[in-house]
């Protein structure tokens, strides 16, 4: 019974253990499901939002209006390869990754890829095959047809490079007597291996897998198309002229071959005539040597005549036929003295009948001489000279009567290798259809469209890149513009460390690319406005140089190309060249930014009357007037520009044209006779200081205003060469023509956008203290610490202003007026930055000047929610105190652990009690 | 029930503070915090920021919170004052949530002794203030759920060592784990790998930013792990 009972006991406990096993299952299950649920809810129904003031991870406001209006499909591609050994490397994928992620939550329009592995990068390239060939269609059939031509000219090549060669290796060859047809020879296996080699080039330029280059295998094979015209051109003309020579020789009664024989004759009997006079060498001098030395000199009259008339004989041939004079049976070696030294002198047949006919000129004048003397012993050693006098000229006859006689053998009689070849090139010339189709395909190079894509191919073997697709657009987001350089803190001990330090500006960068490559229509018309006159077609070379602008159009492709990149329609303006505005997309709105014009061109001291050159005056000041009358909106650009004073005067700041514009309608001027320059000071002496040569050209600009222009540029590296500061004037100051202005009127508003703040490293010099700063640096005394003996003027220096003034009901002038414009130039922004001169290091190219353009031209079109800002740098720790460093880590590793320590040993020995 | 709770979670505090071990997990992790705080943060030129630290704090509190939990339900059954638990009048609940608080207001002053890296660093740079406390909430999060993590790692073993060891390879598994799964998988894996990444969500306070979804994430998981820590307790009766 009890067993019965146990049993069922056990039997009731096994039960209730299974129902509460299934109950705890099943309540487990359920949290799991819950957990599941509220999660899933969580991740669809989230709100995000970044709270970190600096250093911020999430997307701008900027960028979230971009991917909020986003039409179409945008895919981000990060090509990085991952490094665990490279820690900035793995911080900056994670950021990348962190950023793509951020874009892909908030848009579902976006979406990324990893492409990591060589597999990955290969099948993302063929994509973009797809997109880069229908762009470069035209590219491609151009490339074809070169490839077309260019094998047929490296088949002529070869065919004729072995003619030659068979030519050159029979001596007798008519040809081969042509030194420079050896010439030709070489010059047709070069233009062979100059076709192949860019055959090869063009081919790896263009691979069947991968991102061909259509724009630099085009530029490749224009310059072979040019290589190979200009060599046939010139092997064509230089065989038709051997196959005119040719012709004419080789004829049975040819002229010139009669006239080489003539000479020949012609010339032992003009000799001989002379040997009559004087006897034989060797020979008893005649019984009347006066008579003989007489009948000598008049001789000499008549064979200098004969001398002459056979040059003339000769010259005709070569003038007829030029190319002769290359033969190599035209000249001979004669011995000479040179500088007392005796060598051999190619001299032509021609050249040596001339020096005969000098030397029996001066022969004849000294026997004259010993004839009029009278005596006789001098009339005895005249005789001897004057025979060893002929002597020599017989052997020179024989010499041209040998050459006279070879050349016109060699030259009338053509074997059948050098006549083939010389018959083609009488037909038509060697190369002449082919020179034909190389033209054609010049003309066909030149008329192809832009490659918008050409550099793709470049960038995509870059690591840390972005490549933005949407549609058939295409963009590559290169490391620079993502990871810039960041400024150094001055006086840090790694001021100079081996590696940039670099910030993040994804967020600014990818959103840019991302709005003009989904933006069907450019935001505004951007108008490069300058004064260039052109320069006068005949400089003299006593007048000075024309003045030129400090920004030319010529050196603004960086700015053109980054406007465009950007969504905007730029076109040029040069008011030196028309009064009227280019044509312009009406329904958008126009920014002008006004390149510095051309200063005046100095006088001519060396003609005071000389006609004045053209200069920017009244008359374009009154279009720019009218322009900002109208409400227009523009930027003003200046820069420090000395120039040399006229009559040697030394040196003079160049006027900014726009100056007296400037003040009457915004009372500001820029002072472009004064530099702002970053300087170190000395700290041992009062008013000293050091020329930084790194940041004499590469000044880091700093105290940009919280204003939409330049926030985003706060704690980026922004650099400026040549800087000169804005003055808003006031009623104390006085303007450029010297007259005190009225105080600003009410209605103009003036915000100041980049004030370099008044710290001791910056500093301006007028044009006495610039001269006086070179001639110190110059002389390079002592430690090259500068002294002027006087301080120089500190900060603040105003560089960037803008004004604001109504223009009608409706509308607002806007202007930003700035001291920069040497730094927006090509030469500036297209070379790297020193940053150590010792160690010949150097960072990226300062293009973050040009976000400094482009967001003050997005706040002029009044779309300054387009401005990009990256993310606001994290403060950075400053110097900390060489001795408080060794307490910091006492007090970290040791006190402050104690201190945690000390209650729980105390309350643990208590315990122990 | 509050009471009961507060009374327990007041004995499990107190029983904190007064085992030696405690302390030394306190002092190892202040050491080397500190460490890295002056090594990596606090470097002349270095970026003002708690973010690196916040990281680092991330995956050595896998180390530190099951060393600080892994006695306090495993040693009651190893001592045998669980039945005493078991018979008073308490439910397994509040037991639970009792040692949970009481671990976790310890972490709570352990975390707060490293302010003291934010008053350094804000004696030489400006660090942002409202992302920091931001941080400092989300390390408050994940201490709870590891703490949850390992209290249900405590009451499966009655071996604290066990339990310790199952702890950090429970948290090991959804943070290094997974994220490695997830590296090495593609779509709808990587981003369900990706969610029940506790360091995944953990990042979004480092750097902060405020997202409900990760807010929601650890307290329902640590939730979930508590709930969890229940139910074994209560099979301890019946089994």
């Amino acid at each position: 019974m009890a067993v019965k009972n146990s049993n069922r006991a056990t039997n009731v406990g096994s039960s209730q253990r299974f129902a509460i096993g299934a109950n705890v299952l099943l309540s487990v299950v359920l949290a799991v499901g819950l957990l599941i649920a509220v999660n899933l809810i969580a991740s669809i129904k989230s709100y995000r939002s970044d709270l970190a003031s600096v250093g911020n991870y999430g997307l701008s406001d900027r960028t979230k209006n971009v991917l909020g209006s986003l039409q179409k499909d945008v895919k981000l591609s990060l090509l990085y390869e991952p490094d665990e050994g490279d820690k900035a490397q793995q911080e900056r994928i994670t950021r990348m990754l962190d950023y793509c992620a951020e874009l892909s939550r908030y848009s579902n329009k976006v979406t990324y890829q990893h492409v990591t592995s060589d597999r990955q990068r290969e099948s993302l390239v063929a994509e973009i095959n797809k997109n880069l060939s229908s762009e470069a269609d035209a590219h491609k059939i151009a490339l074809e047809d070169f490839e077309r031509v260019r094998g047929r000219a490296e088949a002529d090549l070869v065919t004729r490079y072995t003619e030659a060669q068979a030519i050159l290796a029979n001596n007798e060859s008519w040809l081969g007597g042509f030194p420079l047809f050896t010439q030709v020879s070489l010059a047709l296996d070069k233009l062979k291996e100059a076709s192949q080699e860019a055959a090869e080039e063009i081919a790896e330029l263009t691979p069947k897998t991968g991102i061909p280059k259509y724009g630099e295998a085009v530029t490749r094979a224009q310059a072979t198309v040019e290589t190979l015209a200009g060599g046939f051109s010139q092997i064509s003309d230089l065989m038709g002229r051997l196959t005119q020579l040719a012709s004419e020789t080789s004829k049975p009664d040819s002229e010139y071959i009669a006239l080489l024989r003539g000479v020949s004759t012609d010339l032992r009997d003009v000799i001989n005539n002379l040997r009559a006079q004087v006897g034989p060498a060797g020979s008893d001098p005649p019984s009347d040597v006066k008579k003989a030395l007489k009948g000598y000199a008049d001789a000499c009259i008549t064979t200098g005549a004969a001398l002459e008339d056979l040059v003339a004989r000769v010259d005709r041939f070569s003038t007829a036929f030029p190319i002769v004079q290359e033969h190599e049976n035209w000249t001979t070696q004669v011995p000479s003295r040179v500088f007392s030294q005796d060598v051999m002198m190619q001299v032509e047949v021609a050249g040596i009948l001339q020096d005969m006919g000098r030397s029996l000129s001066k022969i004849r004048l000294e026997v004259l001489g010993v004839i009029d003397s009278g005596q006789t012993d001098d009339l005895a050693v005249a005789l001897t000279k004057a025979r060893r006098n002929v002597d020599a000229l017989e052997g020179y006859v024989q010499d041209c009567t040998n050459i006279l006689a070879s050349l016109a053998d060699s030259l009338s009689s053509v074997d059948p290798a050098s006549g083939s070849l010389l018959q083609d090139s009488r037909e038509g010339g060697l190369f002449g259809k082919l020179v034909d189709d190389l033209n054609q395909l010049k003309a066909k190079f030149e008329d192809l469209p832009e490659l918008k894509l050409a550099d793709v191919a470049d960038q995509l073997k870059d690591d840390n890149a972005v490549v933005i697709e949407c549609g058939d657009q295409l963009r590559v987001v290169g490391f620079e513009t993502i990871w810039p350089a960041r400024p150094a803190i001055p006086g840090l001990q790694d001021d100079d460390p081996a590696e940039t330090e670099r910030t993040f500006n994804g967020d600014s960068a990818l959103c840019s690319n991302i709005l003009s490559i989904t933006s069907d229509k450019a935001f505004a018309n951007v108008v490069l406005v300058a004064y260039e006159p052109a320069a006068p077609q005949q400089q003299s070379p006593f007048s000075p140089p024309p003045a030129r602008s400090s920004l030319p159009l010529a050196s603004l492709s960086k700015v053109t190309t980054t406007l465009e990149d950007a969504n905007f329609n730029v076109e040029q303006w040069n008011l030196a060249e028309s009064k009227d505005p280019p044509e312009t997309d009406n329904d958008l709105d126009t920014i002008h930014i006004f390149l510095p014009p051309a200063p005046p061109q100095p006088p001519n001291p060396f003609n005071r009357q000389q006609q004045p050159s053209p200069m920017f005056g009244d008359a374009e000041r009154e279009i720019v007037q009218k322009i900002l009358d109208d409400g227009g909106r523009g930027i003003f650009l200046a820069s420090w520009t000395i120039t040399n004073a006229p009559f040697g005067r030394g040196l003079m700041a160049s006027p900014y044209g726009y100056n007296p514009l400037l003040e009457s309608t915004f009372n500001v001027r820029i002072d472009n006779g004064v530099r702002v320059m970053n300087v170190t000071p000395d700290p041992r002496t009062a008013n000293a200081f050091f020329i930084n040569a790194l940041r004499f050209s590469y000044m880091p600009l700093i105290g940009y205003a919280d204003h939409p222009v330049t926030s985003p540029m706060q704690g980026t590296r922004s650099l400026a060469d040549s800087a000169a500061p804005v003055l808003v004037l006031d009623g104390d100051s006085t303007s450029s023509d010297g007259a005190t202005t009225q105080p600003a009127s009410s209605d103009i508003s003036y915000t100041t956008l980049l004030e370099i703040p008044d710290r001791e490293e910056y500093i301006s010099a007028d044009i006495d203290s610039f001269i006086q700063i070179a001639n110190e640096v110059n002389s390079s005394r002592g430690d090259g610490a500068l002294n002027l003996g006087r301080p120089l003027q500190r900060g603040p220096f105003k560089l960037m202003v803008a004004c604001e003034k109504p223009a009608n009901e409706d509308r607002t002038t806007r202007v930003i007026v700035a001291g920069l414009a040497a730094c927006f130039a090509d030469q500036y922004l297209n070379n790297k930055v020193p940053v150590s001169l010792e160690q010949f290091r150097s960072e990226s190219e300062p293009s973050e000047n040009l976000d400094l353009l482009l967001n003050s031209i997005y706040w002029l079109n009044e779309t300054p929610e387009l401005i990009g800002r990256g993310p606001v740098p994290v403060p950075r720790i400053e110097r900390i105190p060489t001795g408080s460093r060794g307490y910091i880590q006492a007090f970290f590793w040791a006190i402050w652990p104690a201190v945690v320590l000390a209650p729980g040993l105390f309350l643990w020995f208590m315990r122990r009690r | 029930m509050i009471d009961r709770i507060k009374a327990l979670t007041e004995r499990e505090l107190a029983a904190i503070f007064l085992s030696f071990i405690a302390y030394v997990v306190g002092v190892l992790f202040l050491l080397v915090t500190g460490m890295l705080f002056t090594f990596e943060t606090l470097t002349e030129g270095g970026e003002a920021t708690m973010r690196p630290l916040f990281d680092h704090m991330s995956w050595l509190l896998i180390l530190a919170l099951p060393l600080i939990t892994m006695r306090m339900i495993s040693d009651e059954y190893a001592s045998g004052t669980v039945e005493t638990l078991m018979t008073a009048p308490v439910s397994d609940a509040e037991v639970v949530l009792g040692k949970f608080f009481g671990t976790f207001l310890f972490y709570v002053a352990l975390i707060l002794s490293t302010l003291v890296y934010v008053v350094a660093l804000a004696m030489f740079s400006k660090p942002d203030l409202l992302a920091t406390a931001y941080g400092y909430l989300g390390l408050l999060l994940l201490g709870a759920l590891y703490a949850s993590v390992g209290l249900f790692a405590s009451s499966l073993t009655r071996h604290q060592l066990i339990a310790a060891v199952l702890a950090i390879a429970i948290l090991a598994l959804f943070s290094y784990a997974v994220d490695y799964l997830a590296m090495i998988q593609g779509g709808a894996w990587r981003s369900t790998l990706s969610y029940i990444n506790i360091l995944h969500h953990f990042k979004d306070f480092s750097k902060g930013i405020f997202d409900t979804k990760a807010i929601v994430f650890f307290v329902s998981s640590t939730a979930f792990f508590l709930f969890l820590c229940v139910k074994v307790m209560e099979s301890k009766r019946w089994r």
